[in-house]
């Protein structure tokens, strides 16, 4: 930045008046209420800057900042329901292939306005594992805390959330500082798992 | 309209959630940097990050100055960093893998230099994008840039840039003074 043609000392000259602990232009600053300014503000960032930060990613920061759902009492907020959009147990397969598979899994997709809700559930000895996500642009599981029963899940790195339980949920909600939204789990099972 | 740190606090103290969360990514860089700097790994350091907002709202109630907010949370963070820090190293001496590095705590003067750059990066967090933009340019890029190049760079005109600084600088300082930067 270059000296103009008036007395103001340039943002050079002060970062080495700064620098150099003598200010030739003392009296003008005490005349001059923006070169006051300047000054002061270029005398506390000398030698910092914001970019000596680093950023977490959006999902640590996405994670933080759901706490007040996963840890407070939600204020209520008007429920919007999912819908069911693709269940597999609702899509029989051959008599054969259904032997074979006995209901060892089941994948659940459900749609809210802009949300798209993905459920996997996978039976073991002791009852069933769930992974579930949330897809829509930008990290969009770590936004919600999922509420599956009892449980409140955050996501994982992986933007996944994944927990377990004895029985497949009746019903699975997504919470936000904004929104809540309930996915009720059909119990229709034209395949006749258990 | 910019809103004061205290107004955000407030809301945060009232139950608000979407300022909590405007908090949060306001001086999550903050809070993410000190973790990293004490030798944690970017997955360990998030953790350690999410423990301490964690914290803060649990303990929320206990924080009365929201300019002290900077300070209580890289010292929080920086408490919690030291502590996993530890922890992988005693994992490392039995064999297991770790990525953490040396297994030192930060010193007193890195810490302030943090929570002076915390405040300023609050500051700015409350500045319009226009201003936020100015100042960036003013204060930290190079000093042989002209007014025109730094006219051209923002898409303004040079005539422009002056008055724009000076509104920036104004409202800029009226901020740092509510933090007790200034």
């Amino acid at each position: 930045m270059t000296a103009k043609q008036n007395s103001h000392p340039d943002r050079d000259q002060m970062l080495k008046a700064i620098d150099s602990g003598r200010m030739p232009f003392r009296s003008h600053l005490e005349r001059c209420e923006h070169c006051r300014l300047l000054y002061e503000l270029l005398s506390c960032f000398r030698g910092q800057s914001p970019a000596s930060l680093e950023y977490p990613s959006h999902r640590a920061v996405d994670r933080a900042a759901v706490i007040p759902v996963l840890v407070g009492p939600k204020a209520p907020l008007r429920t919007e329901v999912g819908r069911l959009v693709f269940d597999s147990w609702q899509h029989v397969p051959a008599a054969q292939l259904r032997a074979a598979s006995r209901g060892l899994e089941r994948r659940l997709r459900f749609s809210c306005r802009d949300i798209t809700f993905e459920v996997v559930a996978e039976r073991r000895p002791d009852g069933w594992e769930f992974s579930a996500r949330v897809y829509r642009g930008d990290s969009p599981s770590c936004r919600f805390v999922l509420r599956a029963g009892r449980l409140r899940l955050l996501c994982d790195e992986h933007e996944c959330f994944f927990w377990s339980g004895r029985h497949l949920p009746q019903k699975l909600v997504l919470l936000s500082s904004e929104r809540q939204i309930a996915f009720a789990v059909s119990r229709r099972n034209p395949g006749g798992y258990q | 309209m910019i809103d004061s740190v205290s107004n955000i606090w407030q809301k945060v103290l009232q139950g608000d959630d979407q300022q909590w969360s405007r908090l949060v990514r306001t001086l999550a860089p903050l809070v993410f940097t000190v973790a990293r700097r004490a030798g944690l790994n970017e997955r360990d350091a998030e953790d350690c990050a999410q423990q301490t907002w964690l914290a803060l709202y649990k303990g929320r109630h206990d924080v009365k100055d929201p300019a002290s907010l900077p300070a209580w949370l890289i010292r929080v963070v920086s408490r919690k960093a030291a502590r996993m820090v530890r922890q992988r190293a005693r994992q490392t001496e039995f064999g297991q893998e770790a990525e953490s590095t040396s297994p030192t705590l930060l010193p007193d003067e890195e810490l302030i230099r943090l929570e002076r750059l915390g405040q300023l990066e609050l500051a700015f967090g409350q500045l319009d994008e226009r201003c936020r933009r100015v100042l960036r340019a003013i204060f930290f890029s190079p000093p042989e840039l002209t007014y025109n190049d730094l006219a051209q760079e923002l898409g303004m005109s040079p005539n422009s840039l002056g008055p724009t600084r000076t509104r920036c600088i104004n409202k800029l300082r009226k901020i740092l003074r509510n933090l007790g930067y200034l």
